[in-house]
C-alpha cells in the first residue's frame, strides 16, 4: 500500500497528488444513467441482473438496490445505445444556486448543462 | 459451519445493494483524471502506470474524511475513446455472486469474465454484457479506504487485474479494430505521437500472458 517517497524510475516516480482545494468533496455515487434503444430488452436484463423497478413509462425505467438510494439505474428510450452519465451526491452546505450567466456563455446544451464532460458526464444530484 | 443442516443459495437474480463503481476510459487520461480530482475531490487509492512510471489509470475513490469509502468508485483509464468500461454494483457475498451467474448463464446473457477476486480493491467479481455489450459487473467484499490511506503506485499488467480466477479473456477490453476506432488511431498517430506511444505500451503490458502456465 504504502510506496517509497523516493521512487525515481517506474511505478511511482510520477505522482498523481491529490487536489489541494477540490471545488467539492463528492460523498456519494447516486445513478447511472443510460440511453438504449428496446426498454423492454433493457428492463429483463436488469432484473436478471437484480435491480427492481421503482418506476416505468414508455420513455424511462428507473432501478433500485436494496440500499437507501430511490434509484441507481436510469434507463431512456433513444435511437441509439449510449452512456448518459452518473450522479454524484455532494454535500448539501455546499449545493450552489445554478449560475444562468456562466452557464449560458460556457455550454451549448443549457438544458442539459452538468451531463457534459469530455470524458464521461458527471452531475452533482 | 454447519452441523444438521445445509447451504442451499436460491436460485434466483442476487440481491444488488447498491451501484459501487465505474469504469471509464479517455483519451486524455492525464486531463480527465485531473478534472474529477479537481472538481469532485477524488482522491487516488491505486494508480496503474507504464514500465517507466507512466500513469494510465487511476483507482479513485472519495474523500469522505474519517469515514471509510470503497476502494474505487471510479477507475479512470487511457484508451482510444471515451467510454463506460463497466458499471459495478454490489451484491452481499461470494454466494450472490455465484447464483448471479447462475441466474445470468441460464438466461444465456453473454460473459465478460468471472468468477475471480480483484487484486486492487479485492473484491470478488464477475461480468456480464447486457443486450448492447455494456459490461455489468456484480461483486462482493471489496476493500474500505479512509481518507489517510496514500496512493500505491503499480505497473499496469494482465497479472496484476487479478488474484484468483480465470485468465483475463481477451475480448474483455473491447480492441476491436471498428472503422471508427481505426480513423481515431489513425488521427492520434498523425498528431499525437506520445500519446499513440503510451497507447502502444500499454496494449504490450497488458498482453503479456498473467500467469507462468498460460
Amino acid at each position: 500500500m504504502l510506496h517509497s517517497p523516493i521512487v525515481t524510475a517506474g511505478p511511482g516516480s510520477v505522482e498523481l497528488p491529490r487536489s489541494p482545494a477540490p471545488i467539492v468533496k463528492a460523498n456519494d455515487l447516486l445513478f447511472v444513467h443510460f440511453e438504449r434503444p428496446d426498454l423492454d430488452r433493457a428492463e429483463q436484463y436488469l432484473r436478471d441482473f437484480g435491480l427492481i423497478v421503482v418506476s416505468k413509462s414508455d420513455k424511462e425505467l428507473f432501478f433500485r438496490g436494496t440500499g437507501s438510494r430511490p434509484y441507481v439505474y436510469r434507463v431512456t428510450r433513444g435511437p441509439r445505445a449510449r452512456f448518459v452519465g452518473l450522479g454524484l451526491s455532494v454535500p448539501s452546505s455546499v449545493r450552489a444556486a445554478p449560475d444562468p450567466a456562466r452557464d449560458s456563455a460556457q455550454r451549448p446544451e443549457p438544458d442539459r448543462a452538468g451531463e457534459r464532460h469530455p470524458a464521461s458526464r458527471a452531475r452533482a444530484a | 459451519m454447519r452441523v444438521n443442516d445445509t447451504q442451499r443459495p436460491a436460485l434466483e437474480p442476487p440481491e444488488v445493494t447498491k451501484l459501487g463503481h465505474l469504469v471509464l476510459e479517455t483519451p486524455d487520461f492525464d486531463k480527465s483524471v485531473r478534472w474529477y480530482m479537481d472538481t469532485f475531490g477524488f482522491i487516488p487509492s491505486d494508480v496503474m502506470c507504464l514500465p517507466d512510471g507512466t500513469p494510465v489509470g487511476a483507482f479513485m475513490r472519495l474523500d469522505r474524511g474519517d469515514e471509510p469509502s470503497d476502494h474505487h468508485t471510479l477507475f479512470v483509464a487511457l484508451g482510444l475513446e471515451s467510454k463506460v468500461d463497466h458499471v459495478a454494483f454490489e451484491v452481499v457475498d461470494l454466494d450472490a455472486v455465484e447464483m448471479g451467474q447462475q441466474v445470468m448463464m441460464a438466461r444465456k446473457y453473454r460473459h465478460a469474465w468471472g468468477v475471480g477476486r480483484h487484486l486492487l480493491g479485492s473484491q470478488i467479481f464477475d461480468y456480464w454484457r447486457d443486450p448492447w455489450g455494456q459490461k455489468h459487473e456484480h461483486y462482493a467484499d471489496g476493500d474500505l479506504f479512509d481518507s489517510k490511506v496514500p496512493a500505491g503506485y503499480h505497473v499496469l499488467d494482465r497479472a496484476g487485474l487479478y488474484q484468483w480466477g480465470p485468465d483475463l479473456p481477451d475480448d474483455f477490453i473491447d480492441a476491436k479494430l471498428t472503422p471508427r476506432r481505426l480513423v481515431s488511431i489513425l488521427k492520434t498517430a498523425m498528431t499525437d505521437r506520445p500519446r499513440l506511444k503510451k497507447m502502444l505500451a500499454l496494449k504490450s503490458s497488458v498482453s503479456r500472458p498473467a500467469r507462468p502456465w498460460r
